[in-house]
């Protein structure tokens, strides 16, 4: 959207050669073409906190040496082995690095993580020569191989380990709304939770306990997220899960 | 004073045709707030517009029958209905997440339901103006000095730090006015420019 309003200031100024790649970014990675990013990247990550996997595409001799602190080292067994680790979330950043930042030689691993469903995978401008050029940290000797990556929490989310907490201990002070269909509830819902089906919300605020924490969940969380929303606006506070959670036979389970 | 008598004129007339045509009684629209993207204002003023939202689609849920609005850092959840107008989409379901939409709504039962939802199109862009993505690849493989080209990010810095087209260079378009002098001076050169695409 911003693209054509800037090509129409160029054509203000005099410019003639103006084109305007409307498709733009997304039909650029749709298209399989590698994304470079830059070490204010990473620093933007480091200063909101934001979790992300820094995957160290060198040799291990060349790791020791000194590599980006945070970062990964690419198994010998190559970027397939270290899947299972991954985040579900597909969202999550994911930076690649070389010695130089040469694009060709980091495009396999590149591809490989684009195909397994990862939308912000890019390969680091420069490689590690423009981060310890730029002077920036450089830890020496082996790095993790292990990914920690913690998809950083939505404004109103809960986190997993809180409210399973909740539904395990059921404390007084903590309610529990499923806010799915009451078809859906009754195939199974958390013991002494209440049911608000999403669409009922605004008819029914009055039976939302105001003197509780308020924990909410559908099956995915965008119900949840959407009922967060509704009764922020109506001055009451709660929290919502981003995790699904599945109903069968009265059983309901909450998906690792 | 005859503007006033005319408008309680057009109310009541409007409650009278809503009351007789689905006999569900609702305040007059023009009282319900309206709340635009900061975006969309740059090019539309819907904040002037009675009972309009303008954002990007966060998110949609068919079995609650309910959207998700992203108005600059606030959300707004609207439901729909049968009676919901849709237009420049197939379904709700179908509209991609972070595509900007206009929805107007009325009030129900303390519910804000969509009377419309209009799938924003974009600024249309004359189509010899268009670079396709093969044409990108190719002058990016070439390079800058050997493509002649300058290719530019409209997007914020951040974005641009955290994931661009390699040899692109940055310059948001709310910087324009101060970078351009800078970056573009040679006038032989083809200036790209690109962003998230059509939203």
């Amino acid at each position: 959207m911003l693209s054509p309003l800037a090509a129409r200031k160029a054509e203000k100024l005099g410019f003639s050669k103006v084109k305007v790649f409307h498709a733009g970014l997304p039909a650029w990675k749709k298209a399989g073409h590698p994304v470079v990013s830059n070490i204010a990247g990473i620093e933007n990550y480091d200063k909101n906190e934001a979790s992300y996997i820094l995957i160290d595409l060198r040799s291990k001799d060349l790791v020791e040496r000194g590599h980006i602190p945070k970062a990964v080292m690419l198994p010998k067994e190559g970027i397939a082995s270290l899947k299972d680790q991954f985040p579900k979330y597909m969202g999550a950043a994911v930076i690649l690095y070389n010695q130089d930042g040469d694009i060709s030689s980091a495009q396999s691993a590149y591809k490989e993580i684009s195909d397994w469903g990862y939308k912000q995978v890019s390969v680091l401008q420069g490689g590690f020569n423009a981060w310890e050029t730029a002077g920036k940290q450089v830890t020496k000797g082996p790095a993790d191989t292990k990914i920690a990556y913690v998809r950083k929490l939505m404004p109103g989310e809960v986190d997993l380990a809180v409210f399973k907490e909740a539904v395990a201990k059921r404390p007084s002070e903590v309610v529990i709304m499923d806010v799915r269909t009451k078809s859906e509830a009754e195939k199974g819902t958390f013991p002494g939770a209440i049911n608000i089906p999403l669409d009922e919300l605004e008819q029914r605020l009055a039976d939302v306990p105001k003197d509780k924490n308020v924990f909410i969940h559908c099956s995915t969380g965008a119900r949840a997220e959407m009922a967060y929303n509704v009764l922020k606006k109506a001055g009451i506070d709660s929290k919502y899960l981003k995790v699904n959670v599945e109903s069968d036979q009265g059983k309901v389970t909450i998906e690792e | 004073m005859a503007r006033k008598g005319f408008a309680l004129f057009v109310l009541s007339v409007s409650l009278l045709l809503v009351t007789a045509s689905s006999g569900v009684i609702r305040a007059a629209d023009d009282a319900l707030p309206s709340k635009s993207d900061a975006s969309c204002l740059k090019c539309h003023e819907y904040n002037k517009m009675p009972a309009t939202l303008a954002g990007k689609l966060s998110d949609v849920s068919v079995k609650a029958n309910a959207i998700q609005l992203q108005i600059d850092k606030e959300m707004e959840v609207v439901h729909f209905n049968d009676a919901t107008v849709l237009k420049n989409a197939p379904s709700v379901k179908e509209i991609p997440k972070q595509e900007s939409i206009k929805v107007t709504y009325f009030k129900k039962d303390g519910k804000s339901i969509a009377k419309e939802i209009e799938v924003k199109k974009g600024i249309a862009v004359p189509k010899e103006q268009l670079a396709t993505v093969e044409e990108v690849a190719e002058l990016v493989a070439k390079g800058p000095e050997k493509g002649k080209y300058v290719l530019i990010d409209s997007r914020p810095t951040n974005l641009y730090d955290e994931g661009h087209i390699p040899t692109a260079v940055s310059m948001p378009f709310f910087a324009f006015d101060k970078m351009a002098g800078e970056l573009l001076k040679d006038r032989d050169a083809l200036q790209i420019y690109y962003c998230a695409g059509f939203s």
